[in-house]
């Protein structure tokens, strides 16, 4: 509506405050920089950032661009990885490469775990801080309110830990949304639907009540990272501020969008978060090479249609996932589903790499047909009963102070020094010879420029 | 830890008693078992004990510590008890052989270990939420009697007056019990609460190991610290939780030789009770709710109640179905509530308890799914006369199970308490307390009786039409497919009541139609009905236009403004030119009114004074009838699908508009209509680019082509009313540029 039309007190009073069956739509944007699946791993490594180029592929050929804001970030400096990492472990991410790993002071690649699931790869130092700037670009836009959900599916990364990496992870660029996120956020949820349980972010936001993390994962106390065992509820200021849903293996659609279902809505209800973080690694589908669940490419996107349906703003990232064709599926499934649209089952023909995608060539091929169900009903009630009553205790949502000192105004832009200056250049070139006269324009107009 | 106040005690009494309907059941069931197993298991589990030593000790005692401070493990906790009774079972073993003879009391005096027995020395046989256990009668006695404040107190070895004789002050224990009581009863809501509600028709008699009361201690004091965040908002938090460490170290005294299990819970069925904060009196989520009630507590439809405490008919909570009879996991509890009494119509069955708030904020509330199902969630009930609701999700009574259906048989009615003539305990009943919203039989209802309350839909809810005889196919695509995605959202939290063969369901006749619509969906794999109604509900929404990002926003309005332009453009000339032609002497007032034709309403103003403006300026006219300016060059035509590399996808950039020399309002359309016809005959699109290329850099969005025409027009023409006319356009820019990204700068730098 605008500024020159508007309705009458009485009207205002008599609106409907909340319409059943009104729609929310919100404003989506994706956020990706190409470089970032330029990077390998090594040969045998499971995990390959391939899988993001194919996804962005079959994003656009699906035309899903069209209907979103996107956005080509920039790396995340050295400052803003500080943010949560230790200065020790960027300074050795930054200098680190294959031809030097070796002469290195010994014992220092065993203190920061490089191995064999970290490796140090070429340029390992770019690839993660164009993953990191994604997520922390789409983080911005949430806060200056330019977008309801961003899309980071290079993110997610969220077994990394301050000093070391851990799980494919070397930046956890999870918590360094969240930390930028809380600047402006009083409480962040943060659930987690990798296979893998979220121990970094857990870790990182153990004993705060500001941030509840949410995870549904694989736990026998052995499967990787050994951690998320339904006990870890969070300590001190934290304590029940986070929760771990363990599953066992082969667990289907069903049973697992209802448990999701009948925690997720409880919890957000009480805890009332102003934002959700949602992580939606792709490795909790049914034939993933590291996998072990029997989920549905769909299944997976109901449980992120399901957040969504909360109209929080959100921001959606990545994370596991380790059979590339799969990855790309869900991603672009869930990429429209935040979009509200539909995509047509048949993978487009004008697709690079659509070898990938065959036999079936289909967006939903059946998964779920791998491995046996070892969640029996009872232990699902069980585990849905002993979390609600892990929900119970938060009691409401913790009030925060929102005071001006709190959040900051500045620097909420995140633009280095040299940025700035380039962005004021450019902004004297452009102004210097129109602002005079677009003064005078809105000098006159004033009041009626607003009219649209 | 000093003697429990009256309120900690009867919050205590709760907790034990939930604690004990938690239990009832197994109980019961184990009891013969360890009072048989224990003698052989223990024993052996003992020996290995003592092998392993002091750290395995100081293992499990952390691992204890560990579970108690979580205090809802009651399962370990559960276990824990049978560990510590077994204990006491075993130590019974050892001394049995040489003290059996002494014994001064007969075997039959000895009682099963769980069966709950209370024998005090006080002759009062009720359970004042911390008793201890003798080791040889297994009957249990009120620990305040025998000396014993604490649980740190407690001895490992105890014997009551009857197995040991010794010197006890039994009227010191009998003045104490009385006072117990008497605190008690003086209290407006007494241990006749929603806990000891669902305990009816089991065995009263609460009992309490000293591990039990560890538990209930460490769970109750949670409940209390919760309360007191609640009504008092300055709890004492430290304190409570030095409380609920000592509670639960001591209790670890009895813990400590039990082996932590990982995986042991509590049935499902039994922890239902354990998952809500049981409420004595309603919580008032917002300070206006109390005010609200004493200012409306006499309004005409609040029925006078005669008592001055509400007679509630006993219920029960059971589940409706067999758990296990469903293939799947249904993600929601399958309980309902039961009548356990005959009843007639217009009888006051239960007092409804929860938080209280206004109706208002549980429908603004995003999180609450109003927009979706159109009804309150489950436990959740809309007063039907006041705007409140009362929400029992998370704390309550046991009638936050009931459920609801189409054919309900009891209703929500408020009914107020007769004014208590006794003013003495005014500072503890709040006057709006006397306000009670209580279940009432709409008919008579026989005993063992489910209970349902109406559903409450939206007054704009399609089912309503359903309600009163439409059909559904004659229901709109707008209200069909609302009404399929709320029915089948409502389905996936909870049943209606009417059950899953009732033919007068209206939420059943929507889930039939809607399963004939999954037949429709045609998928090649196994499918879903759940993704089959997502697909059709999706179809849907993909015909119904859907709010578009900022780029597209933008792109529209640009394109409006552009082929709005050169019409009022045109329209304008016309009039000036026929107001020139009837008398070049018409003095500007009239101009103003001259632009009111019909395509000028949209934008009176701006184009009056842009009129203004222009007939300041003398200008000559030629070619009036001009044709009208072509736009060929439609932005949605442009197809930027064949782009598969994200980066070659364009970017929106802002143009520079140049200064250039003024030029007359002639030349402009000239050169406007000119610059059009160039656009127009570009013979492909990349051509088009092409050229725009060379004005300006980048130009492959479909944003940006309608920025760069306006950029190029307005480099054209950029004289003061061309300008205006753009304004809206030109605000529009200044609007986007704001939202450049980083990047998009980069990239014009690097041009």
């Amino acid at each position: 509506m605008s500024g020159t039309f508007s309705y009458d007190v009485k009207t205002k009073e008599n609106e409907p405050l909340f319409e059943f069956n009104s729609a929310y739509s919100p404003r989506v944007s994706y956020h990706f920089n190409s470089k970032v699946s330029h990077y390998h791993y090594g040969v045998k490594h499971p995990m390959k950032p391939f899988r993001l180029m194919l996804t962005d592929h079959l994003v656009s050929s699906y035309g899903l661009h069209k209907i979103m804001d996107l956005y080509e970030t920039r790396s995340a400096t050295r400052d803003e990885l500080l943010q949560f990492h230790s200065e020790d472990y960027v300074n050795f991410l930054s200098k680190v490469s294959p031809e030097n790993a070796n002469k290195l002071p010994r014992g220092t690649l065993e203190n920061f775990n490089i191995g064999d699931d970290c490796p140090i790869f070429q340029n390992l130092y770019d690839y993660t801080t164009l993953y990191t700037g994604a997520s922390l670009d789409a983080t911005r836009k949430l806060i200056n309110n330019q977008s309801d959900i961003a899309i980071n599916w290079s993110g997610g990364l969220h077994h990394a830990k301050k000093n070391s990496p851990s799980g494919f992870c070397y930046v956890n660029d999870i918590v360094l949304s969240i930390l930028n996120l809380l600047r402006y956020h009083p409480r962040i949820l943060y659930i987690d639907i990798d296979l893998h349980h979220g121990d970094g972010v857990q870790e990182a936001f153990y004993t705060t009540d500001r941030v509840f993390t949410l995870s549904f994962h694989k736990y026998n106390g052995e499967f990787f990272p050994g951690t998320g065992d339904l006990t870890e509820i969070g300590c001190d200021k934290g304590k029940h501020f986070a929760l771990n849903v363990p599953l066992e293996d082969g667990i289907d659609d069903d049973s697992y969008i209802n448990l999701f279902k009948s925690i997720v809505d409880p919890l957000i209800m009480t805890f009332k978060p102003t934002l959700i973080v949602q992580q939606c690694g792709a490795d909790s589908l049914g034939h993933d090479r590291l996998g072990c669940f029997n989920l549905n490419i769909k299944a997976h996107g109901e449980c992120v249609k399901f957040v969504k349906s909360f109209g929080l703003p959100m921001l959606v990232v990545g994370g596991g996932g380790y059979t590339p064709r799969n990855v790309s599926r869900l991603w672009t499934y869930e990429t429209g589903i935040l979009n509200d649209v539909l995509l047509p089952e048949d993978i487009p023909e004008d697709i690079p790499f659509r070898d990938s995608f065959g036999p079936d060539y289909s967006l939903y091929p059946m998964l779920d047909d791998l491995y046996e169900n070892k969640n029996s009903k009872k232990l699902l009630e069980d585990i849905r009963i002993r979390c609600l009553e892990n929900i119970r205790y938060l009691q409401g949502a913790p009030s925060v102070r929102m005071d001006a000192e709190c959040i900051p105004t500045q620097d909420i832009s995140a633009l280095t020094e040299e940025e700035d200056k380039i962005i004021q250049e450019m902004n004297e070139e452009t102004e210097a010879d129109s602002s005079n006269r677009l003064e005078e324009m809105e000098k006159e107009n004033s009041g009626l420029i607003a009219f649209s | 830890m000093s003697v429990p106040n009256s309120k900690e005690q009867s919050l205590l009494d709760d907790a034990s008693t939930l604690l004990l309907f938690s239990k009832g059941k197994k109980r019961a069931e184990e009891a013969s078992k360890i009072g048989s197993k224990t003698d052989t298991i223990e024993h052996d589990e003992s020996h290995e004990r003592e092998k392993k030593g002091a750290i395995e000790m100081a293992a499990a005692a952390l691992a204890t510590a560990s579970t108690v401070s979580l205090p809802l493990k009651k399962a370990t906790e559960q276990s824990a008890a049978e560990a510590a009774t077994s204990t006491a079972a075993k130590e019974e073993t050892e001394n049995q052989p040489q003290k059996q003879p002494q014994w001064p009391v007969p075997d039959s005096y000895i009682v099963d270990p769980d069966a709950g027995i209370i024998t005090c020395i006080c002759d009062l046989n009720d359970d004042d939420g911390f008793t201890i256990q003798c080791d040889h009668c297994n009957r249990w006695q009120h620990a305040i009697c025998y000396g014993i404040k604490d649980i740190g107190m407690a001895p490992d070895d105890y014997l009551c007056n009857s197995c040991d004789p010794r010197e006890v002050d039994i009227n010191l224990a009998r003045k104490i019990q009385q006072e117990r009581i008497n605190v008690k009863t003086v209290e407006p809501s007494s241990s006749n609460n929603s806990a000891s509600n669902k305990n009816n028709g089991r065995d009263r008699a609460s009992s309490t190991t000293i591990s039990d009361v560890g538990d209930s201690f460490s769970t109750d004091q949670d409940n209390t610290n919760h309360r007191d965040k609640r009504r008092k908002r300055n709890p004492s938090n430290n304190s409570i939780d030095s409380k609920n460490e000592s509670a639960s170290v001591n209790s670890s005294d009895g813990l400590t030789s039990m082996p932590k299990k990982k995986e042991h819970f509590l049935s499902a069925k039994d922890a239902y009770g354990a998952i809500y904060l049981p409420l004595k009196d309603n919580v008032f989520k917002s300070d206006l709710i109390e005010p609200f009630l004493n200012k409306h507590m006499d309004d005409n439809w609040v029925i006078q109640y005669p008592h001055k405490t509400f007679k509630s008919v006993s219920i029960e909570v059971k589940p409706y179905a067999d758990i296990a009879y469903s293939r799947t996991y249904p993600g929601f509890t399958k309980l309902g509530v039961y009548l356990k009494k005959d009843c007639i119509k217009g009888d006051f069955i239960q007092e409804i308890l929860g938080e209280l708030d206004f109706y208002k904020n549980y429908l603004t509330d995003p999180r609450n799914h109003y927009r979706i199902w159109g009804t309150a969630k489950r436990r959740v009930i809309f007063h039907s006369h006041w705007p409140i609701y009362i929400d029992a999700r998370l704390s309550g009574n046991s009638t936050r199970y009931l459920r609801r259906s189409c054919q309900p048989n009891v209703e929500l009615v408020t009914i107020k308490l007769q004014d208590t003539d006794n003013r003495n305990d005014k500072s503890s009943g709040r006057k709006s307390s006397r306000i009670k919203f209580v279940l009432r039989a709409l008919r008579d209802i026989s005993e063992d009786e489910e209970l349902y309350i109406k559903w409450q839909w939206d007054s704009k809810h399609p089912i309503l039409k359903l309600i009163k005889g439409m059909t559904i196919d004659s229901l709109d695509d707008l209200e069909r497919y609302g009404l399929i995605n709320s029915v089948e959202t409502i389905l996936s939290n909870g049943e209606c009541g009417c059950g899953n063969n009732s033919k007068d369901c209206y939420l059943l006749k929507v889930k039939r139609y809607a399963q004939s619509l999954y037949k429709s969906v045609k998928s090649r794999g196994k499918m879903n009905n759940r993704y089959k109604l997502n697909e059709i509900l999706n179809q849907y929404n993909c015909k119904k236009r859907r709010e578009p990002p900022i780029l597209h926003r933008l792109e529209e309005k640009a394109q409006n403004t552009i082929e709005r332009a050169p019409i009022l453009l045109n329209n304008f000339y016309r009039q000036k030119f026929l107001n020139r032609n009837n008398g070049p002497k018409i003095p500007q007032k009239n101009t103003i009114d001259s632009t009111n034709n019909p395509d000028d309403i949209a934008k009176p103003f701006k184009f009056a004074l842009f009129a203004q403006h222009s007939s300041n300026i003398s200008v000559p006219k030629k070619n009036e009838t001009s044709e009208k300016p072509l736009i060929i060059t439609k932005s949605t035509d442009y197809d930027e699908s064949h782009i598969t590399n994200i980066e070659e996808l364009p970017i929106p950039v802002l143009l520079p508009i140049n200064k250039t020399s003024r030029q007359t309002a002639n030349d402009v359309e000239e050169s406007q209509s000119k610059n059009e016809h160039k656009l127009s005959r570009t013979p492909s699109l990349s051509n088009f680019n092409k050229e725009l290329s060379k004005e300006a850099q980048h130009s492959q969005a479909k944003t940006k082509e309608i920025m760069t025409e306006a950029s190029v027009n307005s480099r054209r023409e950029s004289t003061p009313e061309s300008i205006m006319h753009l304004s809206d356009f030109s605000s529009s820019q200044l609007h986007s540029k704001k939202k450049l990204s980083f990047a998009d700068y980069r990239k014009k730098l690097l041009k």
